[in-house]
This record gives structure tokens, C-alpha cells and sequence, in this order.
């Protein structure tokens, strides 16, 4: 599988979450949470592709778990409606407040899991490279990859500007309002110094020929030319479950 | 395959009410040498490269010029309207920021101004490992561009601007922040490649020039002050002293001249030291 | 008052040291520049002055006070650390906000004087309302320099000060190191310029992985090319013609 299929078919598995997490009940949503955990680990090209967007993704799992399991209690607590489905230290949550919190709490985890899933097992210079090849424009490709390089040595070029800062005699060990004012002379030079530095990206990628890239730069592979039914059957269902969803809405 | 520069009566201003940054610069530059323009900052030696890199016109359309340029066997009246690489190739000052990011590797790095310019070959290794190897760094192949030190950092540069085989390059102070042995070792790359390209390289100082450079141009204020070879430069090393850091070349200059005229054994020894041969 | 590294050993967590067994004294008034391939730990040297990184073992002695106990904006005040890339701490709208930035924060008393003082010995006095980024980069290296004088600590300490300096800059440079020694500031330089410092330096500390290969005065640098080849140094061209003429 070439990675413009790869692509194709993990947008379109995106595209289908996301139809579901609009239309389907929650009890299947919360399921197909389960089935993209597993996923990561199973599918081969959901895979994370770098050790620090593995850890990543396995810390917000666990942050969204705590998040989803608030956001259930919460509303079973505030809203005072239906049998008292359970009690936590004495205080009733009511039935029909749990499932509510347990619609958006699944809606939610669903729409970021899927998401967060296809970033990081995507590697975002190869997906731009995918959007050039159907059509995205080259002014907006280096747009793209300038954002992606500066997101990619934002942790390191704060800690240079901090380092720079702190050896001025910058307060940044002190008090919360000393530490605050000290935050100006660090996001400054920040915009600052990245601003100029993507101009000069820019130029330099320009002098490379970037601009006059060809659109289709690569032999394109058998496997490719090939129609990609998968994708195709991704796109149809999501389709499907869409259409699905609003003759129920209108029989209703 | 290297080309001939001709720059005839150049002038530039970066508007028309701003004033002249180059005053009719007039320069020959044959195919295959190597050209070092000096001068102080603000000189417009990096002015001149953008010019003869095609970014001028794209990157400050009100710029106003007059005079023409010629390079190999195209010829510019005023600005060249576009981007001229692969034709000219151009090393920017800073080596980090020419390191796309694009690609996980050094040679993903590479291949990648290949594919900009619609020539990968059929087999790519044979195209740029023998280039890799050539600048000493091979073994970084597999290396995240992102994580190589300065000195590596600006070979990569260098191979990612090569690979097209330019037949004209051009480098913006090329010595910034390099130790001397560095250099050295830059200056054994250049000299490699004189037969095959034409090299333009700007510097503010004079010790990296000596020893590669076939002709020296001093540029001040956007006016040639000197065009000439470095063994007539340093018979006027005097007349150029606000220009170039040359505290310590002068109190030497009267012995370097003696022995370049004199036939001797430390003659000949001084001048392949400095090139001059 | 000094300060002083005694058999300091640094390395990053879990990794292989990168200094090793550095020991030196910098004095006020004095000048010590130290020299060594890029790569070499020199900038980890910096930042072990001022109290950024603590060494694994050995001691940094800055007046008396080891490093190891003190955090770094208390240190400021005794050593300011200067590190090589402007745009890293450039961050105000006006030259003399920029310059003023370290003496408040550090709380002198004269902050206005040592500001006017600091932009006079750079160059920059006439520029002193204009935005940073409107200088070239040349200036903008030397306004860091200002920044670092204007904040009155006896010891100043500069990673590469004079890289992409061009004639008018250098001799700005040369002028300003003659005036710090004059009011008796201790300077700490990392630098490749061999050519346009040697002839201020007052002790030479030279690095080749990790380790002190000499420590010492500048005299001998220039003598023994061996020193220098040993840490995969070159001298300046003119100082080789000067020996080739000697001979």
C-alpha cells in the first residue's frame, strides 16, 4: 500500500467516526472508543509513528477517561431527572442526567480519539506532500510545512529563549506576578524571532525550487493506479449511516 | 558546464525613493573560478546574490534597476523576473534554515530538491551517495537533518543545493561562526568543484578568500572599490583598511610583497599558503 | 573576588560527561577566552557560570558562593551570561527598553546612567529609540553586548561576540574591551576569533572533548602550534606568515 492510499483510507475512516459520533447511540460510540484504542495498537498504519506521539496519545487517553467519567458524574448529579440510578457518598445521580453525560462524554471521546489517532500516526510532511498531489496549492503547502516546522522546535526554542532571559537576571523563578511579566520577554522574541525566521525559510525553500514543484513529483506506483475500494467503502458508509440517520429523523 | 557571470553598469534601489543600495557594478566573473566579494555590512554584497539568485524582483517588487546581468548564455535586463534554480544555486548564511524539516533523513533531505526540480533519477543512491561522499559526510545518510551539529548542518546545506549540479553558486558569508579547521576543510570542498561551477561567495574578512579565490571584488557602499586578482589586491592592501579587518595582515604586507617578488623558496611556499598560484 | 571552577565534571542526565575535570580562575579586570572545536562543551561551560546548570561534580565558585546553592537571578548579578544568538533574547520595541531590561530586573540604582553608558561604548546611543529589528545583524550582536554591560555585574561572559561582525562593528568591539578592562570587569569569551582577541586575552583555557588541554597565557597559544592543532584548532593565516617569516 503506497502512503496516498494509506492517506485516503485513514481519512475516510475519519470521516466515517465522525458521521458516527453525530448519528449513532451512544452505547455504539463508547464501542467504537474501545475499537480505536485497540486499533492503535493492532492496525499497523494507526500506529503512532515516533515514541513521543505514542506517549502522547496514551497520556490524553487516559486524561479523556478521568474528563469523560466527570463530565458522566457531573450531569447526573446537576440534572435532577428519572430514578436515582446510583449514589456516591450518599449523594443520588439520577438515570436520566448519567445518560446524558454519557451521550457527550462518548460524542466527545470518539470525535478527538479518531482525530488524534490519524495525527499521530501520520507523518504530517508526508500528508502535505498527498494534499499537493490532489491539488492543494504550493504557496499553501509551504504555508503548511513553515506552521508544522515552527509547532515541531516550539519546546526547544522556548527553552533557548528562556535560558537567554534567565541569565539577564529575568525573573523567572520568583513569584507568579514576577513570573508573568517575565512571560512577555519570552513570548516576544519567540514571534518575533519566528516570524523572521520563516521569511528566510521560505526564501530558502523557494531556492530549492519548492514553488515549480511539479504537481504529481513521483512515479506513481502500480498498487496506485489501481482503484482503492476501501476507500471507497469507507466514504459510501459514512454516506450510508448519514442517510440512514436522517430517514429516522423523518419517519420519526 | 560552469557558466560564465557578466554584470554590466548594475544598478538597484529597493524603491524609487530609497536610496541606491548597488551603483553601476560592473563585473566579470569567468566560468570555473572562484569570485570573493568583500566589504563591510550593509555593503550590498547579499543584494548582489539575491539579484543573481532571481529573489530580488519576487521578494521586493518596487526595486528599481538598471544595467543587465548575464549569466551563461541568458541574459536579464534589470532583474531576472523568477527564481533562476536550478541554474544558480545559493547557499544561504544561515545552514539551519535551508534544512527543510520535509524529510526524516539526510538523504530524504536531498532527494527532495530532486524532486522540486522534476529530475529523480532511476536510482536515486547513485546520484547522492557519491555527493554525500564527496563532502565528507556519508556516514549521515540516515541522520535526522534536525539533529547535526553547525559543521554538518552546513555540508548538508551545501549537498542539498549540489545535487542539482548548478553551474553557478552562490555563498552568503559562508564562514559565519566556523572554527578554522572547518573552514579548511570548506575551502578543500570549493576548490574541488571549481572546474564544474562557478562560485560567488561573500565574506567581511579576507583569511578565508585567500587560498580559494580567483579574483576579489571589494564592494562598499554599493560601488567596486577593487576587481582584481589576490595577488594585486595585496599589493593595495592599504587603500581598503576602513573596509576589511586587516589590523592584522598590514604590519605583514611589506614582507608578503617582498617575497612575492623575489624567486625564492619561502616565496613559492607564501604564495601557495595564500593561494596565489 | 573570582570565579572559579575547581575539578568540575558535567554531564546530562544518563549520558556521557561532557566536561571533564575543569579546573580555572577568572579574575576581575582579566580576560579569558576559551577555545575548542564547536561541539567541545564550551556552551555547557557557560552555563555552568551562572548557576543555569548545576555541575554533576566539582564546584563553581562565583565571589566565594558555589553555584549550587544560589539560583540563577541571584548569580545574574555577579556574572551576566550572553549566549550566541541575538534573536533568542531580543524582545522589546525600543533599543533602550531592550538595554534597560537587565538593570531593572537586577534592581541597580542607576539604571538610566549604566543604560546611556552601555549604548554610548557600542554605538548606539543615536539609535536608542529605533525598534531592534531595524538594525542590521551586526548591531544587533553588539546590542546584546550592550544589554550585558548595562547590567552592571563585574563579570561578563559572551558565547562567540564577534561572529558576523563586520570592519566598523570590530573596531567598536576592540574599543569597548579596552574600556571594560579599564573599569576592571572580568571577561570570559568563547570564541573562535582567535585573530581579532588573542591579542586582549589574558589567559587562554583550551577544550578538546570535554577536557582542559591548556590553561595558561596567550604567549604560548601563538608559539606552540601544536597547542592549538591538538584541539583541531587552525591559527589566523597572518599569524602562520608571521612564523613562516620568522623563520
Amino acid at each position: 500500500m503506497s502512503t496516498g492510499q494509506s492517506l485516503s483510507r485513514k481519512l475516510a475512516l475519519v470521516l466515517l467516526l465522525w458521521v458516527c459520533a453525530f448519528t449513532l447511540p451512544w452505547t455504539i460510540q463508547a464501542s467504537l472508543c474501545v475499537v480505536l484504542i485497540i486499533a492503535r495498537y493492532a492496525v499497523l498504519p494507526l500506529r503512532p509513528i515516533t515514541p513521543r506521539s505514542a506517549k502522547a496519545f496514551s497520556r490524553f487517553i487516559l486524561y479523556s477517561i478521568a474528563v469523560a467519567t466527570f463530565i458522566i458524574l457531573l450531569n447526573g448529579l446537576l440534572i435532577k431527572e428519572g430514578a436515582v440510578a446510583a449514589k456516591v457518598f450518599g449523594i443520588p445521580l439520577h438515570k436520566e442526567g448519567l445518560l446524558f453525560g454519557a451521550r457527550t462524554a462518548s460524542r466527545l471521546l470518539l470525535l478527538s480519539f479518531s482525530i488524534l489517532l490519524f495525527f499521530v500516526s501520520t507523518s504530517l510532511p508526508d500528508l502535505i506532500e498527498h494534499l499537493q498531489t490532489k491539488g492543494l496549492p504550493p504557496y499553501l503547502a509551504l504555508v503548511l510545512l513553515l506552521t508544522l516546522h515552527f509547532l515541531d522546535q516550539l519546546p526547544a526554542r522556548i527553552h533557548q529563549i528562556f535560558l537567554a532571559q534567565q541569565a539577564r537576571g529575568a525573573p523567572v523563578d520568583s513569584g507568579l506576578l514576577s513570573r508573568t511579566k517575565a512571560l512577555f520577554s519570552i513570548l516576544s522574541p519567540l514571534v518575533l524571532s519566528s516570524i523572521v525566521e520563516s521569511i528566510e525559510r521560505g526564501t530558502a525553500l523557494e531556492l530549492r525550487g519548492f514553488l515549480q514543484r511539479p504537481q504529481v513529483a513521483r512515479v506513481i506506483k502500480r498498487s496506485e493506479s489501481e482503484t482503492d475500494w476501501l476507500t471507497i467503502s469507507l466514504i459510501l458508509l459514512a454516506l450510508a449511516v448519514l442517510i440512514y440517520r436522517i430517514v429516522q429523523w423523518l419517519i420519526a | 558546464m560552469a557558466d560564465r557571470i557578466v554584470i554590466q553598469s548594475f544598478s538597484l534601489q529597493y524603491s524609487a525613493t530609497t536610496p541606491g543600495v548597488l551603483s553601476s557594478v560592473s563585473l566579470d566573473i569567468p566560468s570555473g573560478t572562484c569570485c570573493a566579494i568583500l566589504g563591510p555590512t550593509g555593503a550590498g554584497k547579499s543584494s548582489l546574490l539575491q539579484c543573481l539568485a532571481g529573489t530580488m524582483q519576487r521578494h521586493h517588487p518596487e526595486s528599481v534597476a538598471s544595467g543587465t546581468i548575464q549569466i551563461g548564455e541568458r541574459l536579464f535586463e534589470a532583474l531576472p523576473s523568477h527564481v533562476l534554480f536550478p541554474s544558480v544555486g545559493y547557499a544561504l548564511q544561515d545552514p539551519h534554515v535551508q534544512i527543510s524539516g520535509v524529510r526524516d533523513t539526510v538523504f530524504g533531505e536531498i532527494l527532495f530538491t530532486l524532486e522540486n526540480t522534476g529530475e529523480v533519477p532511476d536510482e536515486p543512491a547513485a546520484v547522492i551517495l557519491p555527493l554525500l561522499r564527496k563532502l565528507g559526510i556519508d556516514h549521515l545518510a540516515d541522520r535526522k537533518p534536525t539533529s547535526l551539529s553547525g559543521g554538518e548542518t552546513q555540508r548538508v546545506a551545501l549537498a542539498t543545493i549540489l545535487v542539482a549540479q548548478p553551474p553557478v553558486l552562490l555563498l552568503d558569508e559562508p564562514t559565519t561562526a566556523m572554527d578554522l579547521a572547518a573552514q579548511e576543510k570548506l575551502r578543500g570542498i570549493l576548490r574541488g568543484m571549481k572546474q564544474s561551477t562557478t562560485i560567488v561567495l561573500t565574506d567581511t574578512q579576507l583569511d578565508f578568500a585567500l587560498g580559494i579565490c580567483d579574483q576579489i571584488v571589494v564592494l562598499e557602499q554599493g560601488k567596486v572599490l577593487f576587481d582584481g586578482t589576490p595577488a594585486a589586491f595585496l599589493r593595495r592592501l592599504d587603500e581598503f583598511h576602513t573596509s576589511l579587518p586587516l589590523e592584522n595582515w598590514l604590519p605583514l604586507r611589506q614582507q608578503i610583497l617582498r617575497l612575492l617578488d623575489q624567486p625564492s623558496r619561502l616565496g613559492s611556499r607564501l604564495a601557495l599558503t595564500l593561494g596565489l598560484k | 573576588m573570582s570565579i572559579e571552577l575547581r575539578n568540575v565534571s558535567f554531564s546530562y542526565a544518563g549520558d556521557r560527561p561532557v566536561l571533564r575535570d575543569v579546573s580555572f580562575s577568572a579574575e576581575q579586570g582579566g580576560f579569558l577566552l576559551i577555545i575548542g572545536q564547536n561541539g567541545v562543551g564550551k556552551s555547557t561551560l557557560l552555563k555552568l557560570l551562572n548557576g543555569i546548570l548545576k555541575p554533576t561534580s566539582g564546584q563553581v565558585l562565583v565571589n566565594g558562593v558555589n553555584t549550587a546553592t544560589q539560583p540563577t537571578s541571584r548569580l545574574a548579578k555577579e556574572i551576566c551570561v550572553t549566549f550566541q544568538n541575538p534573536a533568542d533574547q531580543i524582545f522589546a520595541s525600543t533599543i533602550r527598553a531592550e538595554v534597560e531590561f537587565g538593570p531593572r530586573n537586577l534592581r541597580r540604582k542607576n539604571v538610566d546612567q549604566l543604560v546611556d553608558d552601555a549604548l554610548v561604548l557600542c554605538g548606539l546611543d543615536a539609535l536608542a529609540s529605533h525598534h531592534p529589528y531595524d538594525l542590521p545583524s551586526a548591531q544587533r550582536k553588539l546590542l546584546t553586548v550592550a544589554s550585558a554591560i548595562a547590567s552592571g555585574a563585574p563579570y561578563l561572559a559572551f558565547d562567540e561576540p564577534s561572529a558576523g561582525l563586520s570592519q566598523i562593528e570590530r573596531s567598536v568591539f576592540e574599543g569597548l574591551l579596552t574600556a571594560l578592562k579599564k573599569e576592571d570587569r572580568g571577561m570570559i569569551v568563547v570564541s573562535h576569533d582567535l585573530a581579532l582577541l588573542l591579542p586582549y586575552a589574558t589567559a587562554v583555557l583550551i577544550l578538546a572533548r570535554g577536557e582542559m588541554i591548556y590553561y595558561g597565557n596567550a604567549e604560548v597559544v601563538t608559539q606552540q602550534d601544536g597547542l592549538i592543532r591538538k584541539a583541531g584548532l587552525r591559527l589566523p593565516l597572518p599569524y602562520r606568515l608571521e612564523k613562516l617569516f620568522g623563520k
